[in-house]
Parts: C-alpha cells; sequence; structure tokens
C-alpha cells in the first residue's frame, strides 16, 4: 500500500507525512523524494548535538562573562551601532545586562541537558540575539550561526531522546524522527561550510593568498608551524586547501569512507585557526557540530554508556505513571485540531499528534527558511561596488577571514554657513572596539555622522554637517581614502547606494 | 550505506567510492600545481626575526631612553636642592635648564605608555596640560596634598613646574621662591613635584631594568597581550591623541570649532611647546624606524622584510618620508611656540596638522594591516 493511500492519522501516528501532492500527478521520482524525506532516521545525532551545543553555549557565556566583555562591550559604551528595525533593542541596565547572560547561561544548560527543553531553547535563542542585536560592532558570524541554530533547535525533537525530559516525561521519548526533521540541522552546517568557501573563490584569496599571506607570516614566533609560516608558499597552500575543505567538507563528512579524513582534517583546520588567529569558541562549536555527520550508531553507542554511567552514578527512577498535562505546546496542537496524548502507563505511549492542517504551515516555513539562507549571500550581488569595499551584503552571508581591513576615521562637524569646523576624534565617544569597527564598515560610519549631528545639533549648533576623513587599506593594498571628504554624511540616505558617498567602490574590480 | 542525511532524494545513487578515493587524492595533487603555478609571483621567505627586533628596542632604545630620562630627572632634583636652599638668579637659570632638559628627555619616552609606564601611570603624571595654575595655589595654601589621586594630574609634573619657576620673571621667580609670604609652601611644593618625578621616573626605569626589558622579546607575538603590539598600539595612541591633538591640534582648535586655543598649548609659561614637539616627533625615529642609524633594526625593516607596499612603493619608505615631512613642518615651517603660532602663524600650523595626519594614517593603518598587528586596545573575539 503507498503511504499516500493511508488516513492521515495514520501517518501521523507513523511519523510520516510529508504532504501528499494533491492535485498533482505522483511521478516516480517525486514519490522516491518524499518517501526519501519521510523515511525515519535516529534521532540520536541531533541529540548529541543538543547536549554539545548547549554545554558550548554554556562555556562561551561563563567566558564572555569572565573575560568582562559583558562590561565592555554592553556597559561600557554610550553609543550602539543599531541594526536597522532593531533601533528598539536597548542595554537593559547593568543588572539587566547580567540577568540576562544569567538567563541565557541556564537556557544552554536546559538545552543541554534536554530539561524543559523548549523553554530553555526559547530562553537561550532570545537571550543571545537580543544580545546580538545590541550592536553591529559584536557582529560575528559565529554569533549568527549560534543564533540560527538555536532558533531551529526550538522547533527540532532534539530533547526526545537522552534528555531530563524524556526521563521524566516518558511519553515525549522518540527514538526516530522523519529526515526532513533530521536532516534540518546538517543542511544549515552544510550550508555555512558551503558558502564559506563559495565566499574564498574570489581573486584576493586564490590568487594572491589575501589576507593569509599578511597573516600567517606574523606568527612565525609559534613552536613546530612558525617556520613553515614563514614560507610563502604556505599562504597559497591554506589559501586553497582551506577554500576546497569549505566548500566540500558536508560532502566528505557525509560518506563512510571520507567521514573519519574529513573529520581528522576538520580538526586539524579548526585547530590551526584557533591555534593562529583570535576566534575565541567558533572552532569548538563548529567541530562539536560537525559530529552530526557521524552515523547515528556511532551517537547512540556514546549516548549508551554516557547513560549507563549515569545512571549508576545519580539516583534516578524513572516516573512509572504519570498524568500527561497539556503544555503550550499540547494548547497550541488542540487549537489545530490535534489532540493530546491521553495517559502513560505500561505499555506503549499514546502520542499526541499533531494536525496535518498544520503540517503545510511547518513546510511552507521550511521552505522559506532555506530560500533565505540560500539566497542571503548573494543579495550583494543586487548592489554596485566592490563587495569587500562597500560591505552591502557582507553581513549573514559565511564570510570569515575574507579581509585584513583596517582604517582610521575621524570626522569635521561643521556649522551651516560658516567656514568653522571642528574635528571629532571617535574616541571621544566610541570605545576602542567600535572605532576599529567603524572605521571600515560604511553603515557604521553613517550611524556614526548621524549620531554626531544630533549630539552637536543639542550644543546649539545649525543645521550641523558632518564629513569624514576616513582611509583604509584592503588586504594590504595600501592607505586610500575612503570616503568622498566633501560629502555630509549626516545628510546621506543608509539606503543609498553606498557607491555615492564612497571613493574608489570597484577597487577589487 | 553512504546518504546525505540532508538529501532530500532519500538513497541518493552516490559516485562509486573509488571515484570518490581517486578524486581525493588528486586534491593535494591539484593544490600543489597550483602552487607551482603561483611559485614565481611570491616573495621569498618572510622570516623576519622579532625577537631580535623587541630585544633591540628593549636594550638599545628603551633602557637608554629611561636612563637618560631618569638622569635627567636627577640632575633637575640637583638643581632644585641647590636653588631651594639658596635662591639665586643663576641657580634659576640652571634649574630651568634643567626642567627642559628633562622635559626634551620626557618627549622620548612619553609615547611608551605600556608596561611599567602604564602601571604607574607615568603619562598622566608628568605631562598633563594645561595646568591647572588656580589649584596649584590652593594646594599650596592648604600645605596638603595627595599627588597621587587622578584628579590631581594637572597640578603636578612638567606643566606645574613650567608654571612654577618660568610664570614670573627671573627676578621675581627668585624672589617668590625666597622672600615671598608664601615662599616656604611654594618651596614645599615644588619639592613635592621635583621629587614625584624622580620618584616616578626612577621607578619605571628600575621596572625595565629589573626585569621588563628581559621579558619584553619573550612575548614576540601580534596578539594584543604581545610586546609588538603593545609598542605598536601605545605609539599609535599617543602619536594621535597627544602629539597630533594635544600638542597642535588642540591649540589650533580642531577640538573648538576652529577658535583657537594657545592657552591650552604645552609649556605654556617657558614657550618651549615647538620643541618639545619636535623632540616628540625625533623620537618617532626611534619607535618606527629603530634608531637614527638606517642600520638599526626597526619596524622600518619588518616591513620591508614583508615587503609592505604603498602605491607601489615601499611603505617603509613613504613612513620616513611622512616622518620627515612631520618634523621639518614643526621645526622649519613653524617659528614661534605653539601658543604663539596658532595666532600668528595659523596657516604653518594648520599645515604641520596635516602634515602629521598624513603619518598617523600610514602607522595606524598600513603599518599594522601589513604586519598583522592586532588595532585594538581591547582584546575580543573576531571571525
Amino acid at each position: 500500500m503507498a503511504i499516500d493511500d493511508l488516513p492521515h492519522s495514520v501517518r501521523a501516528v507513523a511519523g510520516v507525512g510529508f504532504p501528499a501532492s494533491t492535485g498533482l500527478p505522483s511521478l516516480p521520482w517525486m514519490v522516491r523524494l518524499r518517501n526519501g524525506l519521510n523515511a525515519r532516521q535516529s534521532l540520536a545525532p541531533l541529540a548529541s548535538f543538543r547536549v554539545l551545543f548547549g554545554l558550548l553555549m554554556l562555556a562561551s557565556v561563563v567566558r564572555f562573562a569572565a573575560k568582562g566583555w559583558i562590561q565592555e562591550l554592553y556597559l561600557e559604551p554610550t553609543f550602539f551601532f543599531k541594526y536597522p528595525g532593531f533601533e528598539w533593542v536597548l542595554v537593559p541596565g547593568a543588572a539587566g545586562m547580567y540577568a540576562l547572560f544569567v538567563l541565557m547561561g541556564l537556557g544552554a544548560l536546559g538545552v543541554a541537558l534536554g530539561c524543559f527543553y523548549r523553554v530553555s531553547a526559547v530562553v537561550f535563542f532570545a537571550a543571545f540575539t537580543y544580545v546580538e542585536l545590541l550592536d553591529k560592532t559584536n557582529y560575528l558570524n559565529h554569533y549568527y550561526f549560534v543564533s540560527l541554530i538555536a532558533f531551529l533547535l526550538i522547533f527540532l525533537p532534539a530533547h526526545r531522546r537522552f534528555s531530563l525530559d524524556a526521563f521524566r516525561k516518558p511519553w515525549i521519548r522518540r527514538s526516530r524522527a522523519p529526515r526532513w526533521v533530521t536532516g534540518i540541522l546538517p543542511l544549515q552546517i552544510g550550508l555555512v561550510y558551503f558558502f564559506a568557501g563559495l565566499a574564498k573563490i574570489n581573486a584576493d584569496w586564490l590568487l594572491h593568498a589575501l589576507p593569509l599571506r599578511i597573516w600567517l607570516p606574523a606568527q612565525t614566533h609559534l613552536p613546530v608551524i612558525g617556520p613553515l609560516l614563514a614560507i610563502p608558499a604556505t599562504a597559497w597552500v591554506f589559501s586553497w586547501v582551506g577554500m576546497f575543505y569549505d566548500l566540500t567538507l558536508p560532502l566528505w563528512l557525509n560518506l563512510r569512507i571520507t567521514r573519519p579524513w574529513a573529520y581528522a582534517a576538520a580538526i586539524v583546520f579548526h585547530g590551526l585557526t584557533a591555534w593562529l588567529f583570535p576566534i575565541g569558541m567558533f572552532p569548538w562549536i563548529m567541530l562539536a557540530a560537525a559530529l552530526i555527520f557521524f552515523p547515528a550508531a556511532w551517537h547512540e553507542r556514546w549516548q549508551r554508556v554516557l547513560g549507563d554511567v549515569l545512571g549508576r552514578v545519580l539516583p534516578l527512577r524513572a516516573p512509572v505513571l504519570v498524568q500527561v498535562r497539556p503544555g503550550l505546546g499540547g494548547w497550541i496542537r488542540t487549537r489545530f485540531g490535534g489532540q493530546l496524548g491521553q495517559k502513560f502507563g505500561p505499555g506503549p505511549a499514546h502520542r499526541s499528534q499533531w494536525n496535518t492542517r498544520l503540517r503545510p504551515l511547518v513546510f511552507a516555513a521550511l521552505a522559506l527558511w532555506f530560500t533565505a539562507q540560500l539566497t542571503l549571500p548573494f543579495r550583494y550581488l543586487l548592489y554596485p561596488g566592490s563587495l569587500f569595499w562597500t560591505e552591502s551584503g557582507y553581513r549573514f552571508s559565511w564570510r570569515v577571514m575574507l579581509m585584513e581591513k583596517a582604517g582610521y576615521a575621524s570626522f569635521r562637524v561643521q556649522e551651516a554657513g560658516s567656514a568653522r569646523y571642528e574635528v571629532v576624534r571617535p574616541a571621544d565617544y566610541l570605545t576602542p572596539n567600535q572605532e576599529k569597527m567603524m572605521a571600515t564598515q560604511p553603515d557604521m560610519l553613517l550611524q556614526f555622522a548621524r549620531y554626531l549631528a544630533q549630539v552637536y545639533r543639542e550644543r546649539g549648533l545649525k543645521d550641523p554637517a558632518v564629513y569624514a576623513d576616513v582611509w583604509v587599506s584592503l588586504n594590504g593594498r595600501g592607505s586610500r581614502l575612503y570616503v568622498n571628504p566633501e560629502t555630509d554624511l549626516s545628510r546621506i540616505d543608509p539606503r543609498s547606494p553606498r557607491t555615492e558617498w564612497l571613493t574608489d567602490p570597484n577597487i577589487t574590480k | 550505506m553512504n546518504v546525505f542525511p540532508f538529501s532530500p532524494l532519500g538513497r541518493v545513487r552516490l559516485m562509486r567510492l573509488t571515484q570518490f578515493k581517486s578524486l581525493s587524492a588528486l586534491l593535494p595533487v591539484v593544490v600543489l600545481l597550483l602552487l607551482a603555478s603561483c611559485e614565481g609571483e611570491g616573495p621569498s621567505a618572510v622570516n623576519y626575526d622579532r625577537k631580535a627586533l623587541l630585544e633591540h628596542y628593549a636594550q638599545n632604545l628603551i633602557l637608554p631612553e629611561y636612563q637618560e630620562f631618569g638622569a635627567a630627572c636627577s640632575d633637575l632634583e640637583g638643581a632644585w636642592d641647590s636653588f631651594a636652599d639658596a635662591p639665586t638668579t643663576e641657580g634659576l637659570d640652571l634649574l630651568r635648564q634643567r626642567l627642559v632638559q628633562a622635559w626634551t628627555d620626557w618627549q622620548a619616552v612619553a609615547p611608551l605608555d605600556f608596561g611599567p609606564a602604564l602601571d604607574r601611570g607615568l603619562l598622566g603624571f608628568a605631562n598633563t596640560f594645561p595646568t591647572d595654575s588656580t589649584s596649584i595655589y590652593f594646594l599650596m595654601q592648604e600645605g596638603t596634598w595627595n599627588l597621587d589621586q587622578a584628579d590631581n594630574l594637572d597640578v603636578q609634573g612638567f606643566p606645574a613646574l613650567d608654571f612654577l619657576l618660568f610664570s614670573r620673571s627671573p627676578a621675581a621667580t627668585v624672589a617668590a621662591f625666597s622672600s615671598a609670604s608664601d615662599a616656604a609652601e611654594r618651596r614645599a611644593y615644588t619639592q613635592a613635584l621635583v621629587q614625584r618625578l624622580v620618584m616616578l621616573s626612577s621607578g619605571v626605569q628600575t621596572d625595565w631594568e629589573n626585569g621588563y626589558a628581559a621579558a619584553f622579546p619573550e612575548a614576540d607575538g601580534v596578539d594584543v597581550g604581545s610586546s609588538l603590539g603593545k609598542l605598536v598600539n601605545a605609539i599609535n595612541r599617543y602619536y594621535e591623541r597627544d602629539l597630533r591633538d594635544g600638542k597642535v591640534g588642540i591649540p589650533l582648535g580642531v577640538r573648538s570649532l576652529g577658535i583657537v586655543q594657545p592657552e591650552r598649548a604645552e609649556a605654556l609659561y617657558s614657550g618651549e611647546s615647538r620643541a618639545l614637539a619636535v623632540a616628540g616627533l625625533v623620537a618617532y625615529e626611534n619607535w618606527l624606524l629603530g634608531g637614527a642609524d638606517a642600520a638599526d633594526p626597526g619596524l622600518d625593516d619588518y616591513l620591508d622584510a614583508v615587503n609592505a607596499q604603498y602605491n607601489g612603493q615601499p611603505l617603509s619608505d613613504e613612513i620616513r618620508a611622512a616622518l620627515a615631512d612631520a618634523q621639518s613642518s614643526l621645526r622649519d615651517g613653524v617659528t614661534l611656540s605653539l601658543n604663539e603660532a596658532v595666532v600668528a602663524e595659523t596657516g604653518a600650523v594648520q599645515n604641520a596638522y596635516t602634515t602629521l595626519q598624513r603619518l598617523l594614517v600610514l602607522i595606524k593603518v598600513d603599518l599594522p594591516s601589513s604586519l598583522g598587528i592586532l588595532i585594538t586596545y581591547q582584546d575580543n573575539d573576531g571571525d
């Protein structure tokens, strides 16, 4: 019997249910596709991922706080570079900021343990993303990655095995889920690598080994590999290997025969980057993430071992008879015509059911998500000028380690109708970190110019015009004038093409 | 079974594994081939000995400069002691010379605001200007003062001594220290300032002699905590904030809508501001070029070793030229002391400011960027 012939409820219980293509002919490849997506896969890799991700996030939160960065990055600045549309995201005071990080840590712990999982995942995602939205200065691709993953985890059944929730609420236990569910994270992670590799296909990276040719010789003091880094060829090898590595790693991780080698390569690659560059937790996060490509049996084995150990160490007793309480998820389900699981007792669990009416929504959301993920890195094509120079469409595109870009910015504020001007040193308003990041990022220069205009207007200057003297060096090209010094930046529409007020907009073309 | 967990086609028949094996075996070959084709254009091995560079800076530049500065402060104290015992115009003359000498020697070490100097707050305590003469009078009359306090930066150091020793005519100054009603208080206060300078300078000098100079070359990386990182960030920060702005820009009015502020110049009373600024710039020959001798290893040689370019020319040449221009714009372009020059020779000072700016861009953008030095005073993750 074909799966489509089963009644909806049966398919739902079976956990399948990729929507039948009603009205369309079921071509053989569509059937194969549907069957493939509905094939049930072990949830063990996802559960492992949940544990490792949660623990790494907890470590990141602790590390961030221990380094004093909450103070330095969020409490010391008096001005913040907001993201458009997120101007309402404000620092909730010192106590609020620390509370936010405590919440974030608790959320991460809850995710790791699979304890109050959905709530924990929501809390972690919300706290983390809120903090990231506070200031563009601190944008890192790996923070963006964390936000994306945390968001996806909210909806994924990562707590349905090897978790405290599954332990104390046995009726939620599942060992498998359809591939369209278990494949979401591997696809997302694979895309990150792929796009990181794609971004490396540019003249500077491949033909000139830049910026590695600048960065590697700076590390010749390191033991063992130091002398190797002094050789110019090393930068080329690293550039090309790095490009192939990023582009194809998900593929090699997927194949049984290449997997151990691919993972060994990942250890070497991420280990090297961790050693050579100040990139914090990122290498460890990616190493943990890559484990999701390992076979389910591997994950099940170590979960069993760990479970046994924990079972022996901890005085845990599984609940025998528990009443199912309708939680938030249950409430939503019943609103959409589903039903709650009944009771748990001896014998098979009665499962809560998703109503099939909700499924098209879920699939639409997934399609939307991955369409966005596939197109965002290409949005730079819509803007004129060199991507590396204008940085239009640079963020949220997995462009990591591509540029050695340094700059220096000072501003001139001039009263309308007067020749008198004042030179503003950004350091008087910004932290060293903010100043450094702003000096090479056009949107931040605009934001700061607007802010200066406002500051001087409040000081009683009539119609202040704000000009910038900015010098930027990109990948060793030498410092060049970055912003047209005759442009009043406070009157530039942030949405207008940056080529209109940046000099040399086609520098890399 | 080899499938993509995320593959929409559950069981894709992938290429046979042997194909993949041969592909992955090919990869290094491809890379090597590409490499071979690139080999021609690459520069020779960059194996610059940063440790030796740092050693040269510590042993041959920084230590001698601190020793010279320390000696000049002792000389100042000697002249002060003689003058305080028996205030005469000859004694004052010597004292004033010694003050200017120590202040000039200070310019050479002032940019080294990291390590011992930073720990002891030397930069702020030695040379915060303009000095607050009203508070100085007040403290003098009070008879008690706490010069360790951060809000007392502008009542001590060279600018305060400049006020005490240069603000009146020689005869009037001698009288103020000998026969005036508050002469004893004035002597006590000046004594405290001189002794404090000696204490601070000898403290920093001792720190460098006893360990810091030896340890300096050990942190030979380029990260935030590395010696090169500290040095470059310190000299850049000083150059921008204290040299370009403090000595030239602020009196010129760049912070006050173009309205000149001669009263905010350094060495207001002795009129030595231009000479001091030039001395500060000359010191940058040490920090950027490794010394006046072209053979000395310096950041310029390091830049050459990594083949750093600026508009197709060696970046080091550009830096040398910009430094020479900056020096001559102040030394030759301006003739008066800066507090007078901003009023009488505004154009020349304006020109000097612009010339200083050119070097700033080179040392703040091009230099660290070419050497892979982290340009921030904050530790943070990148990606």
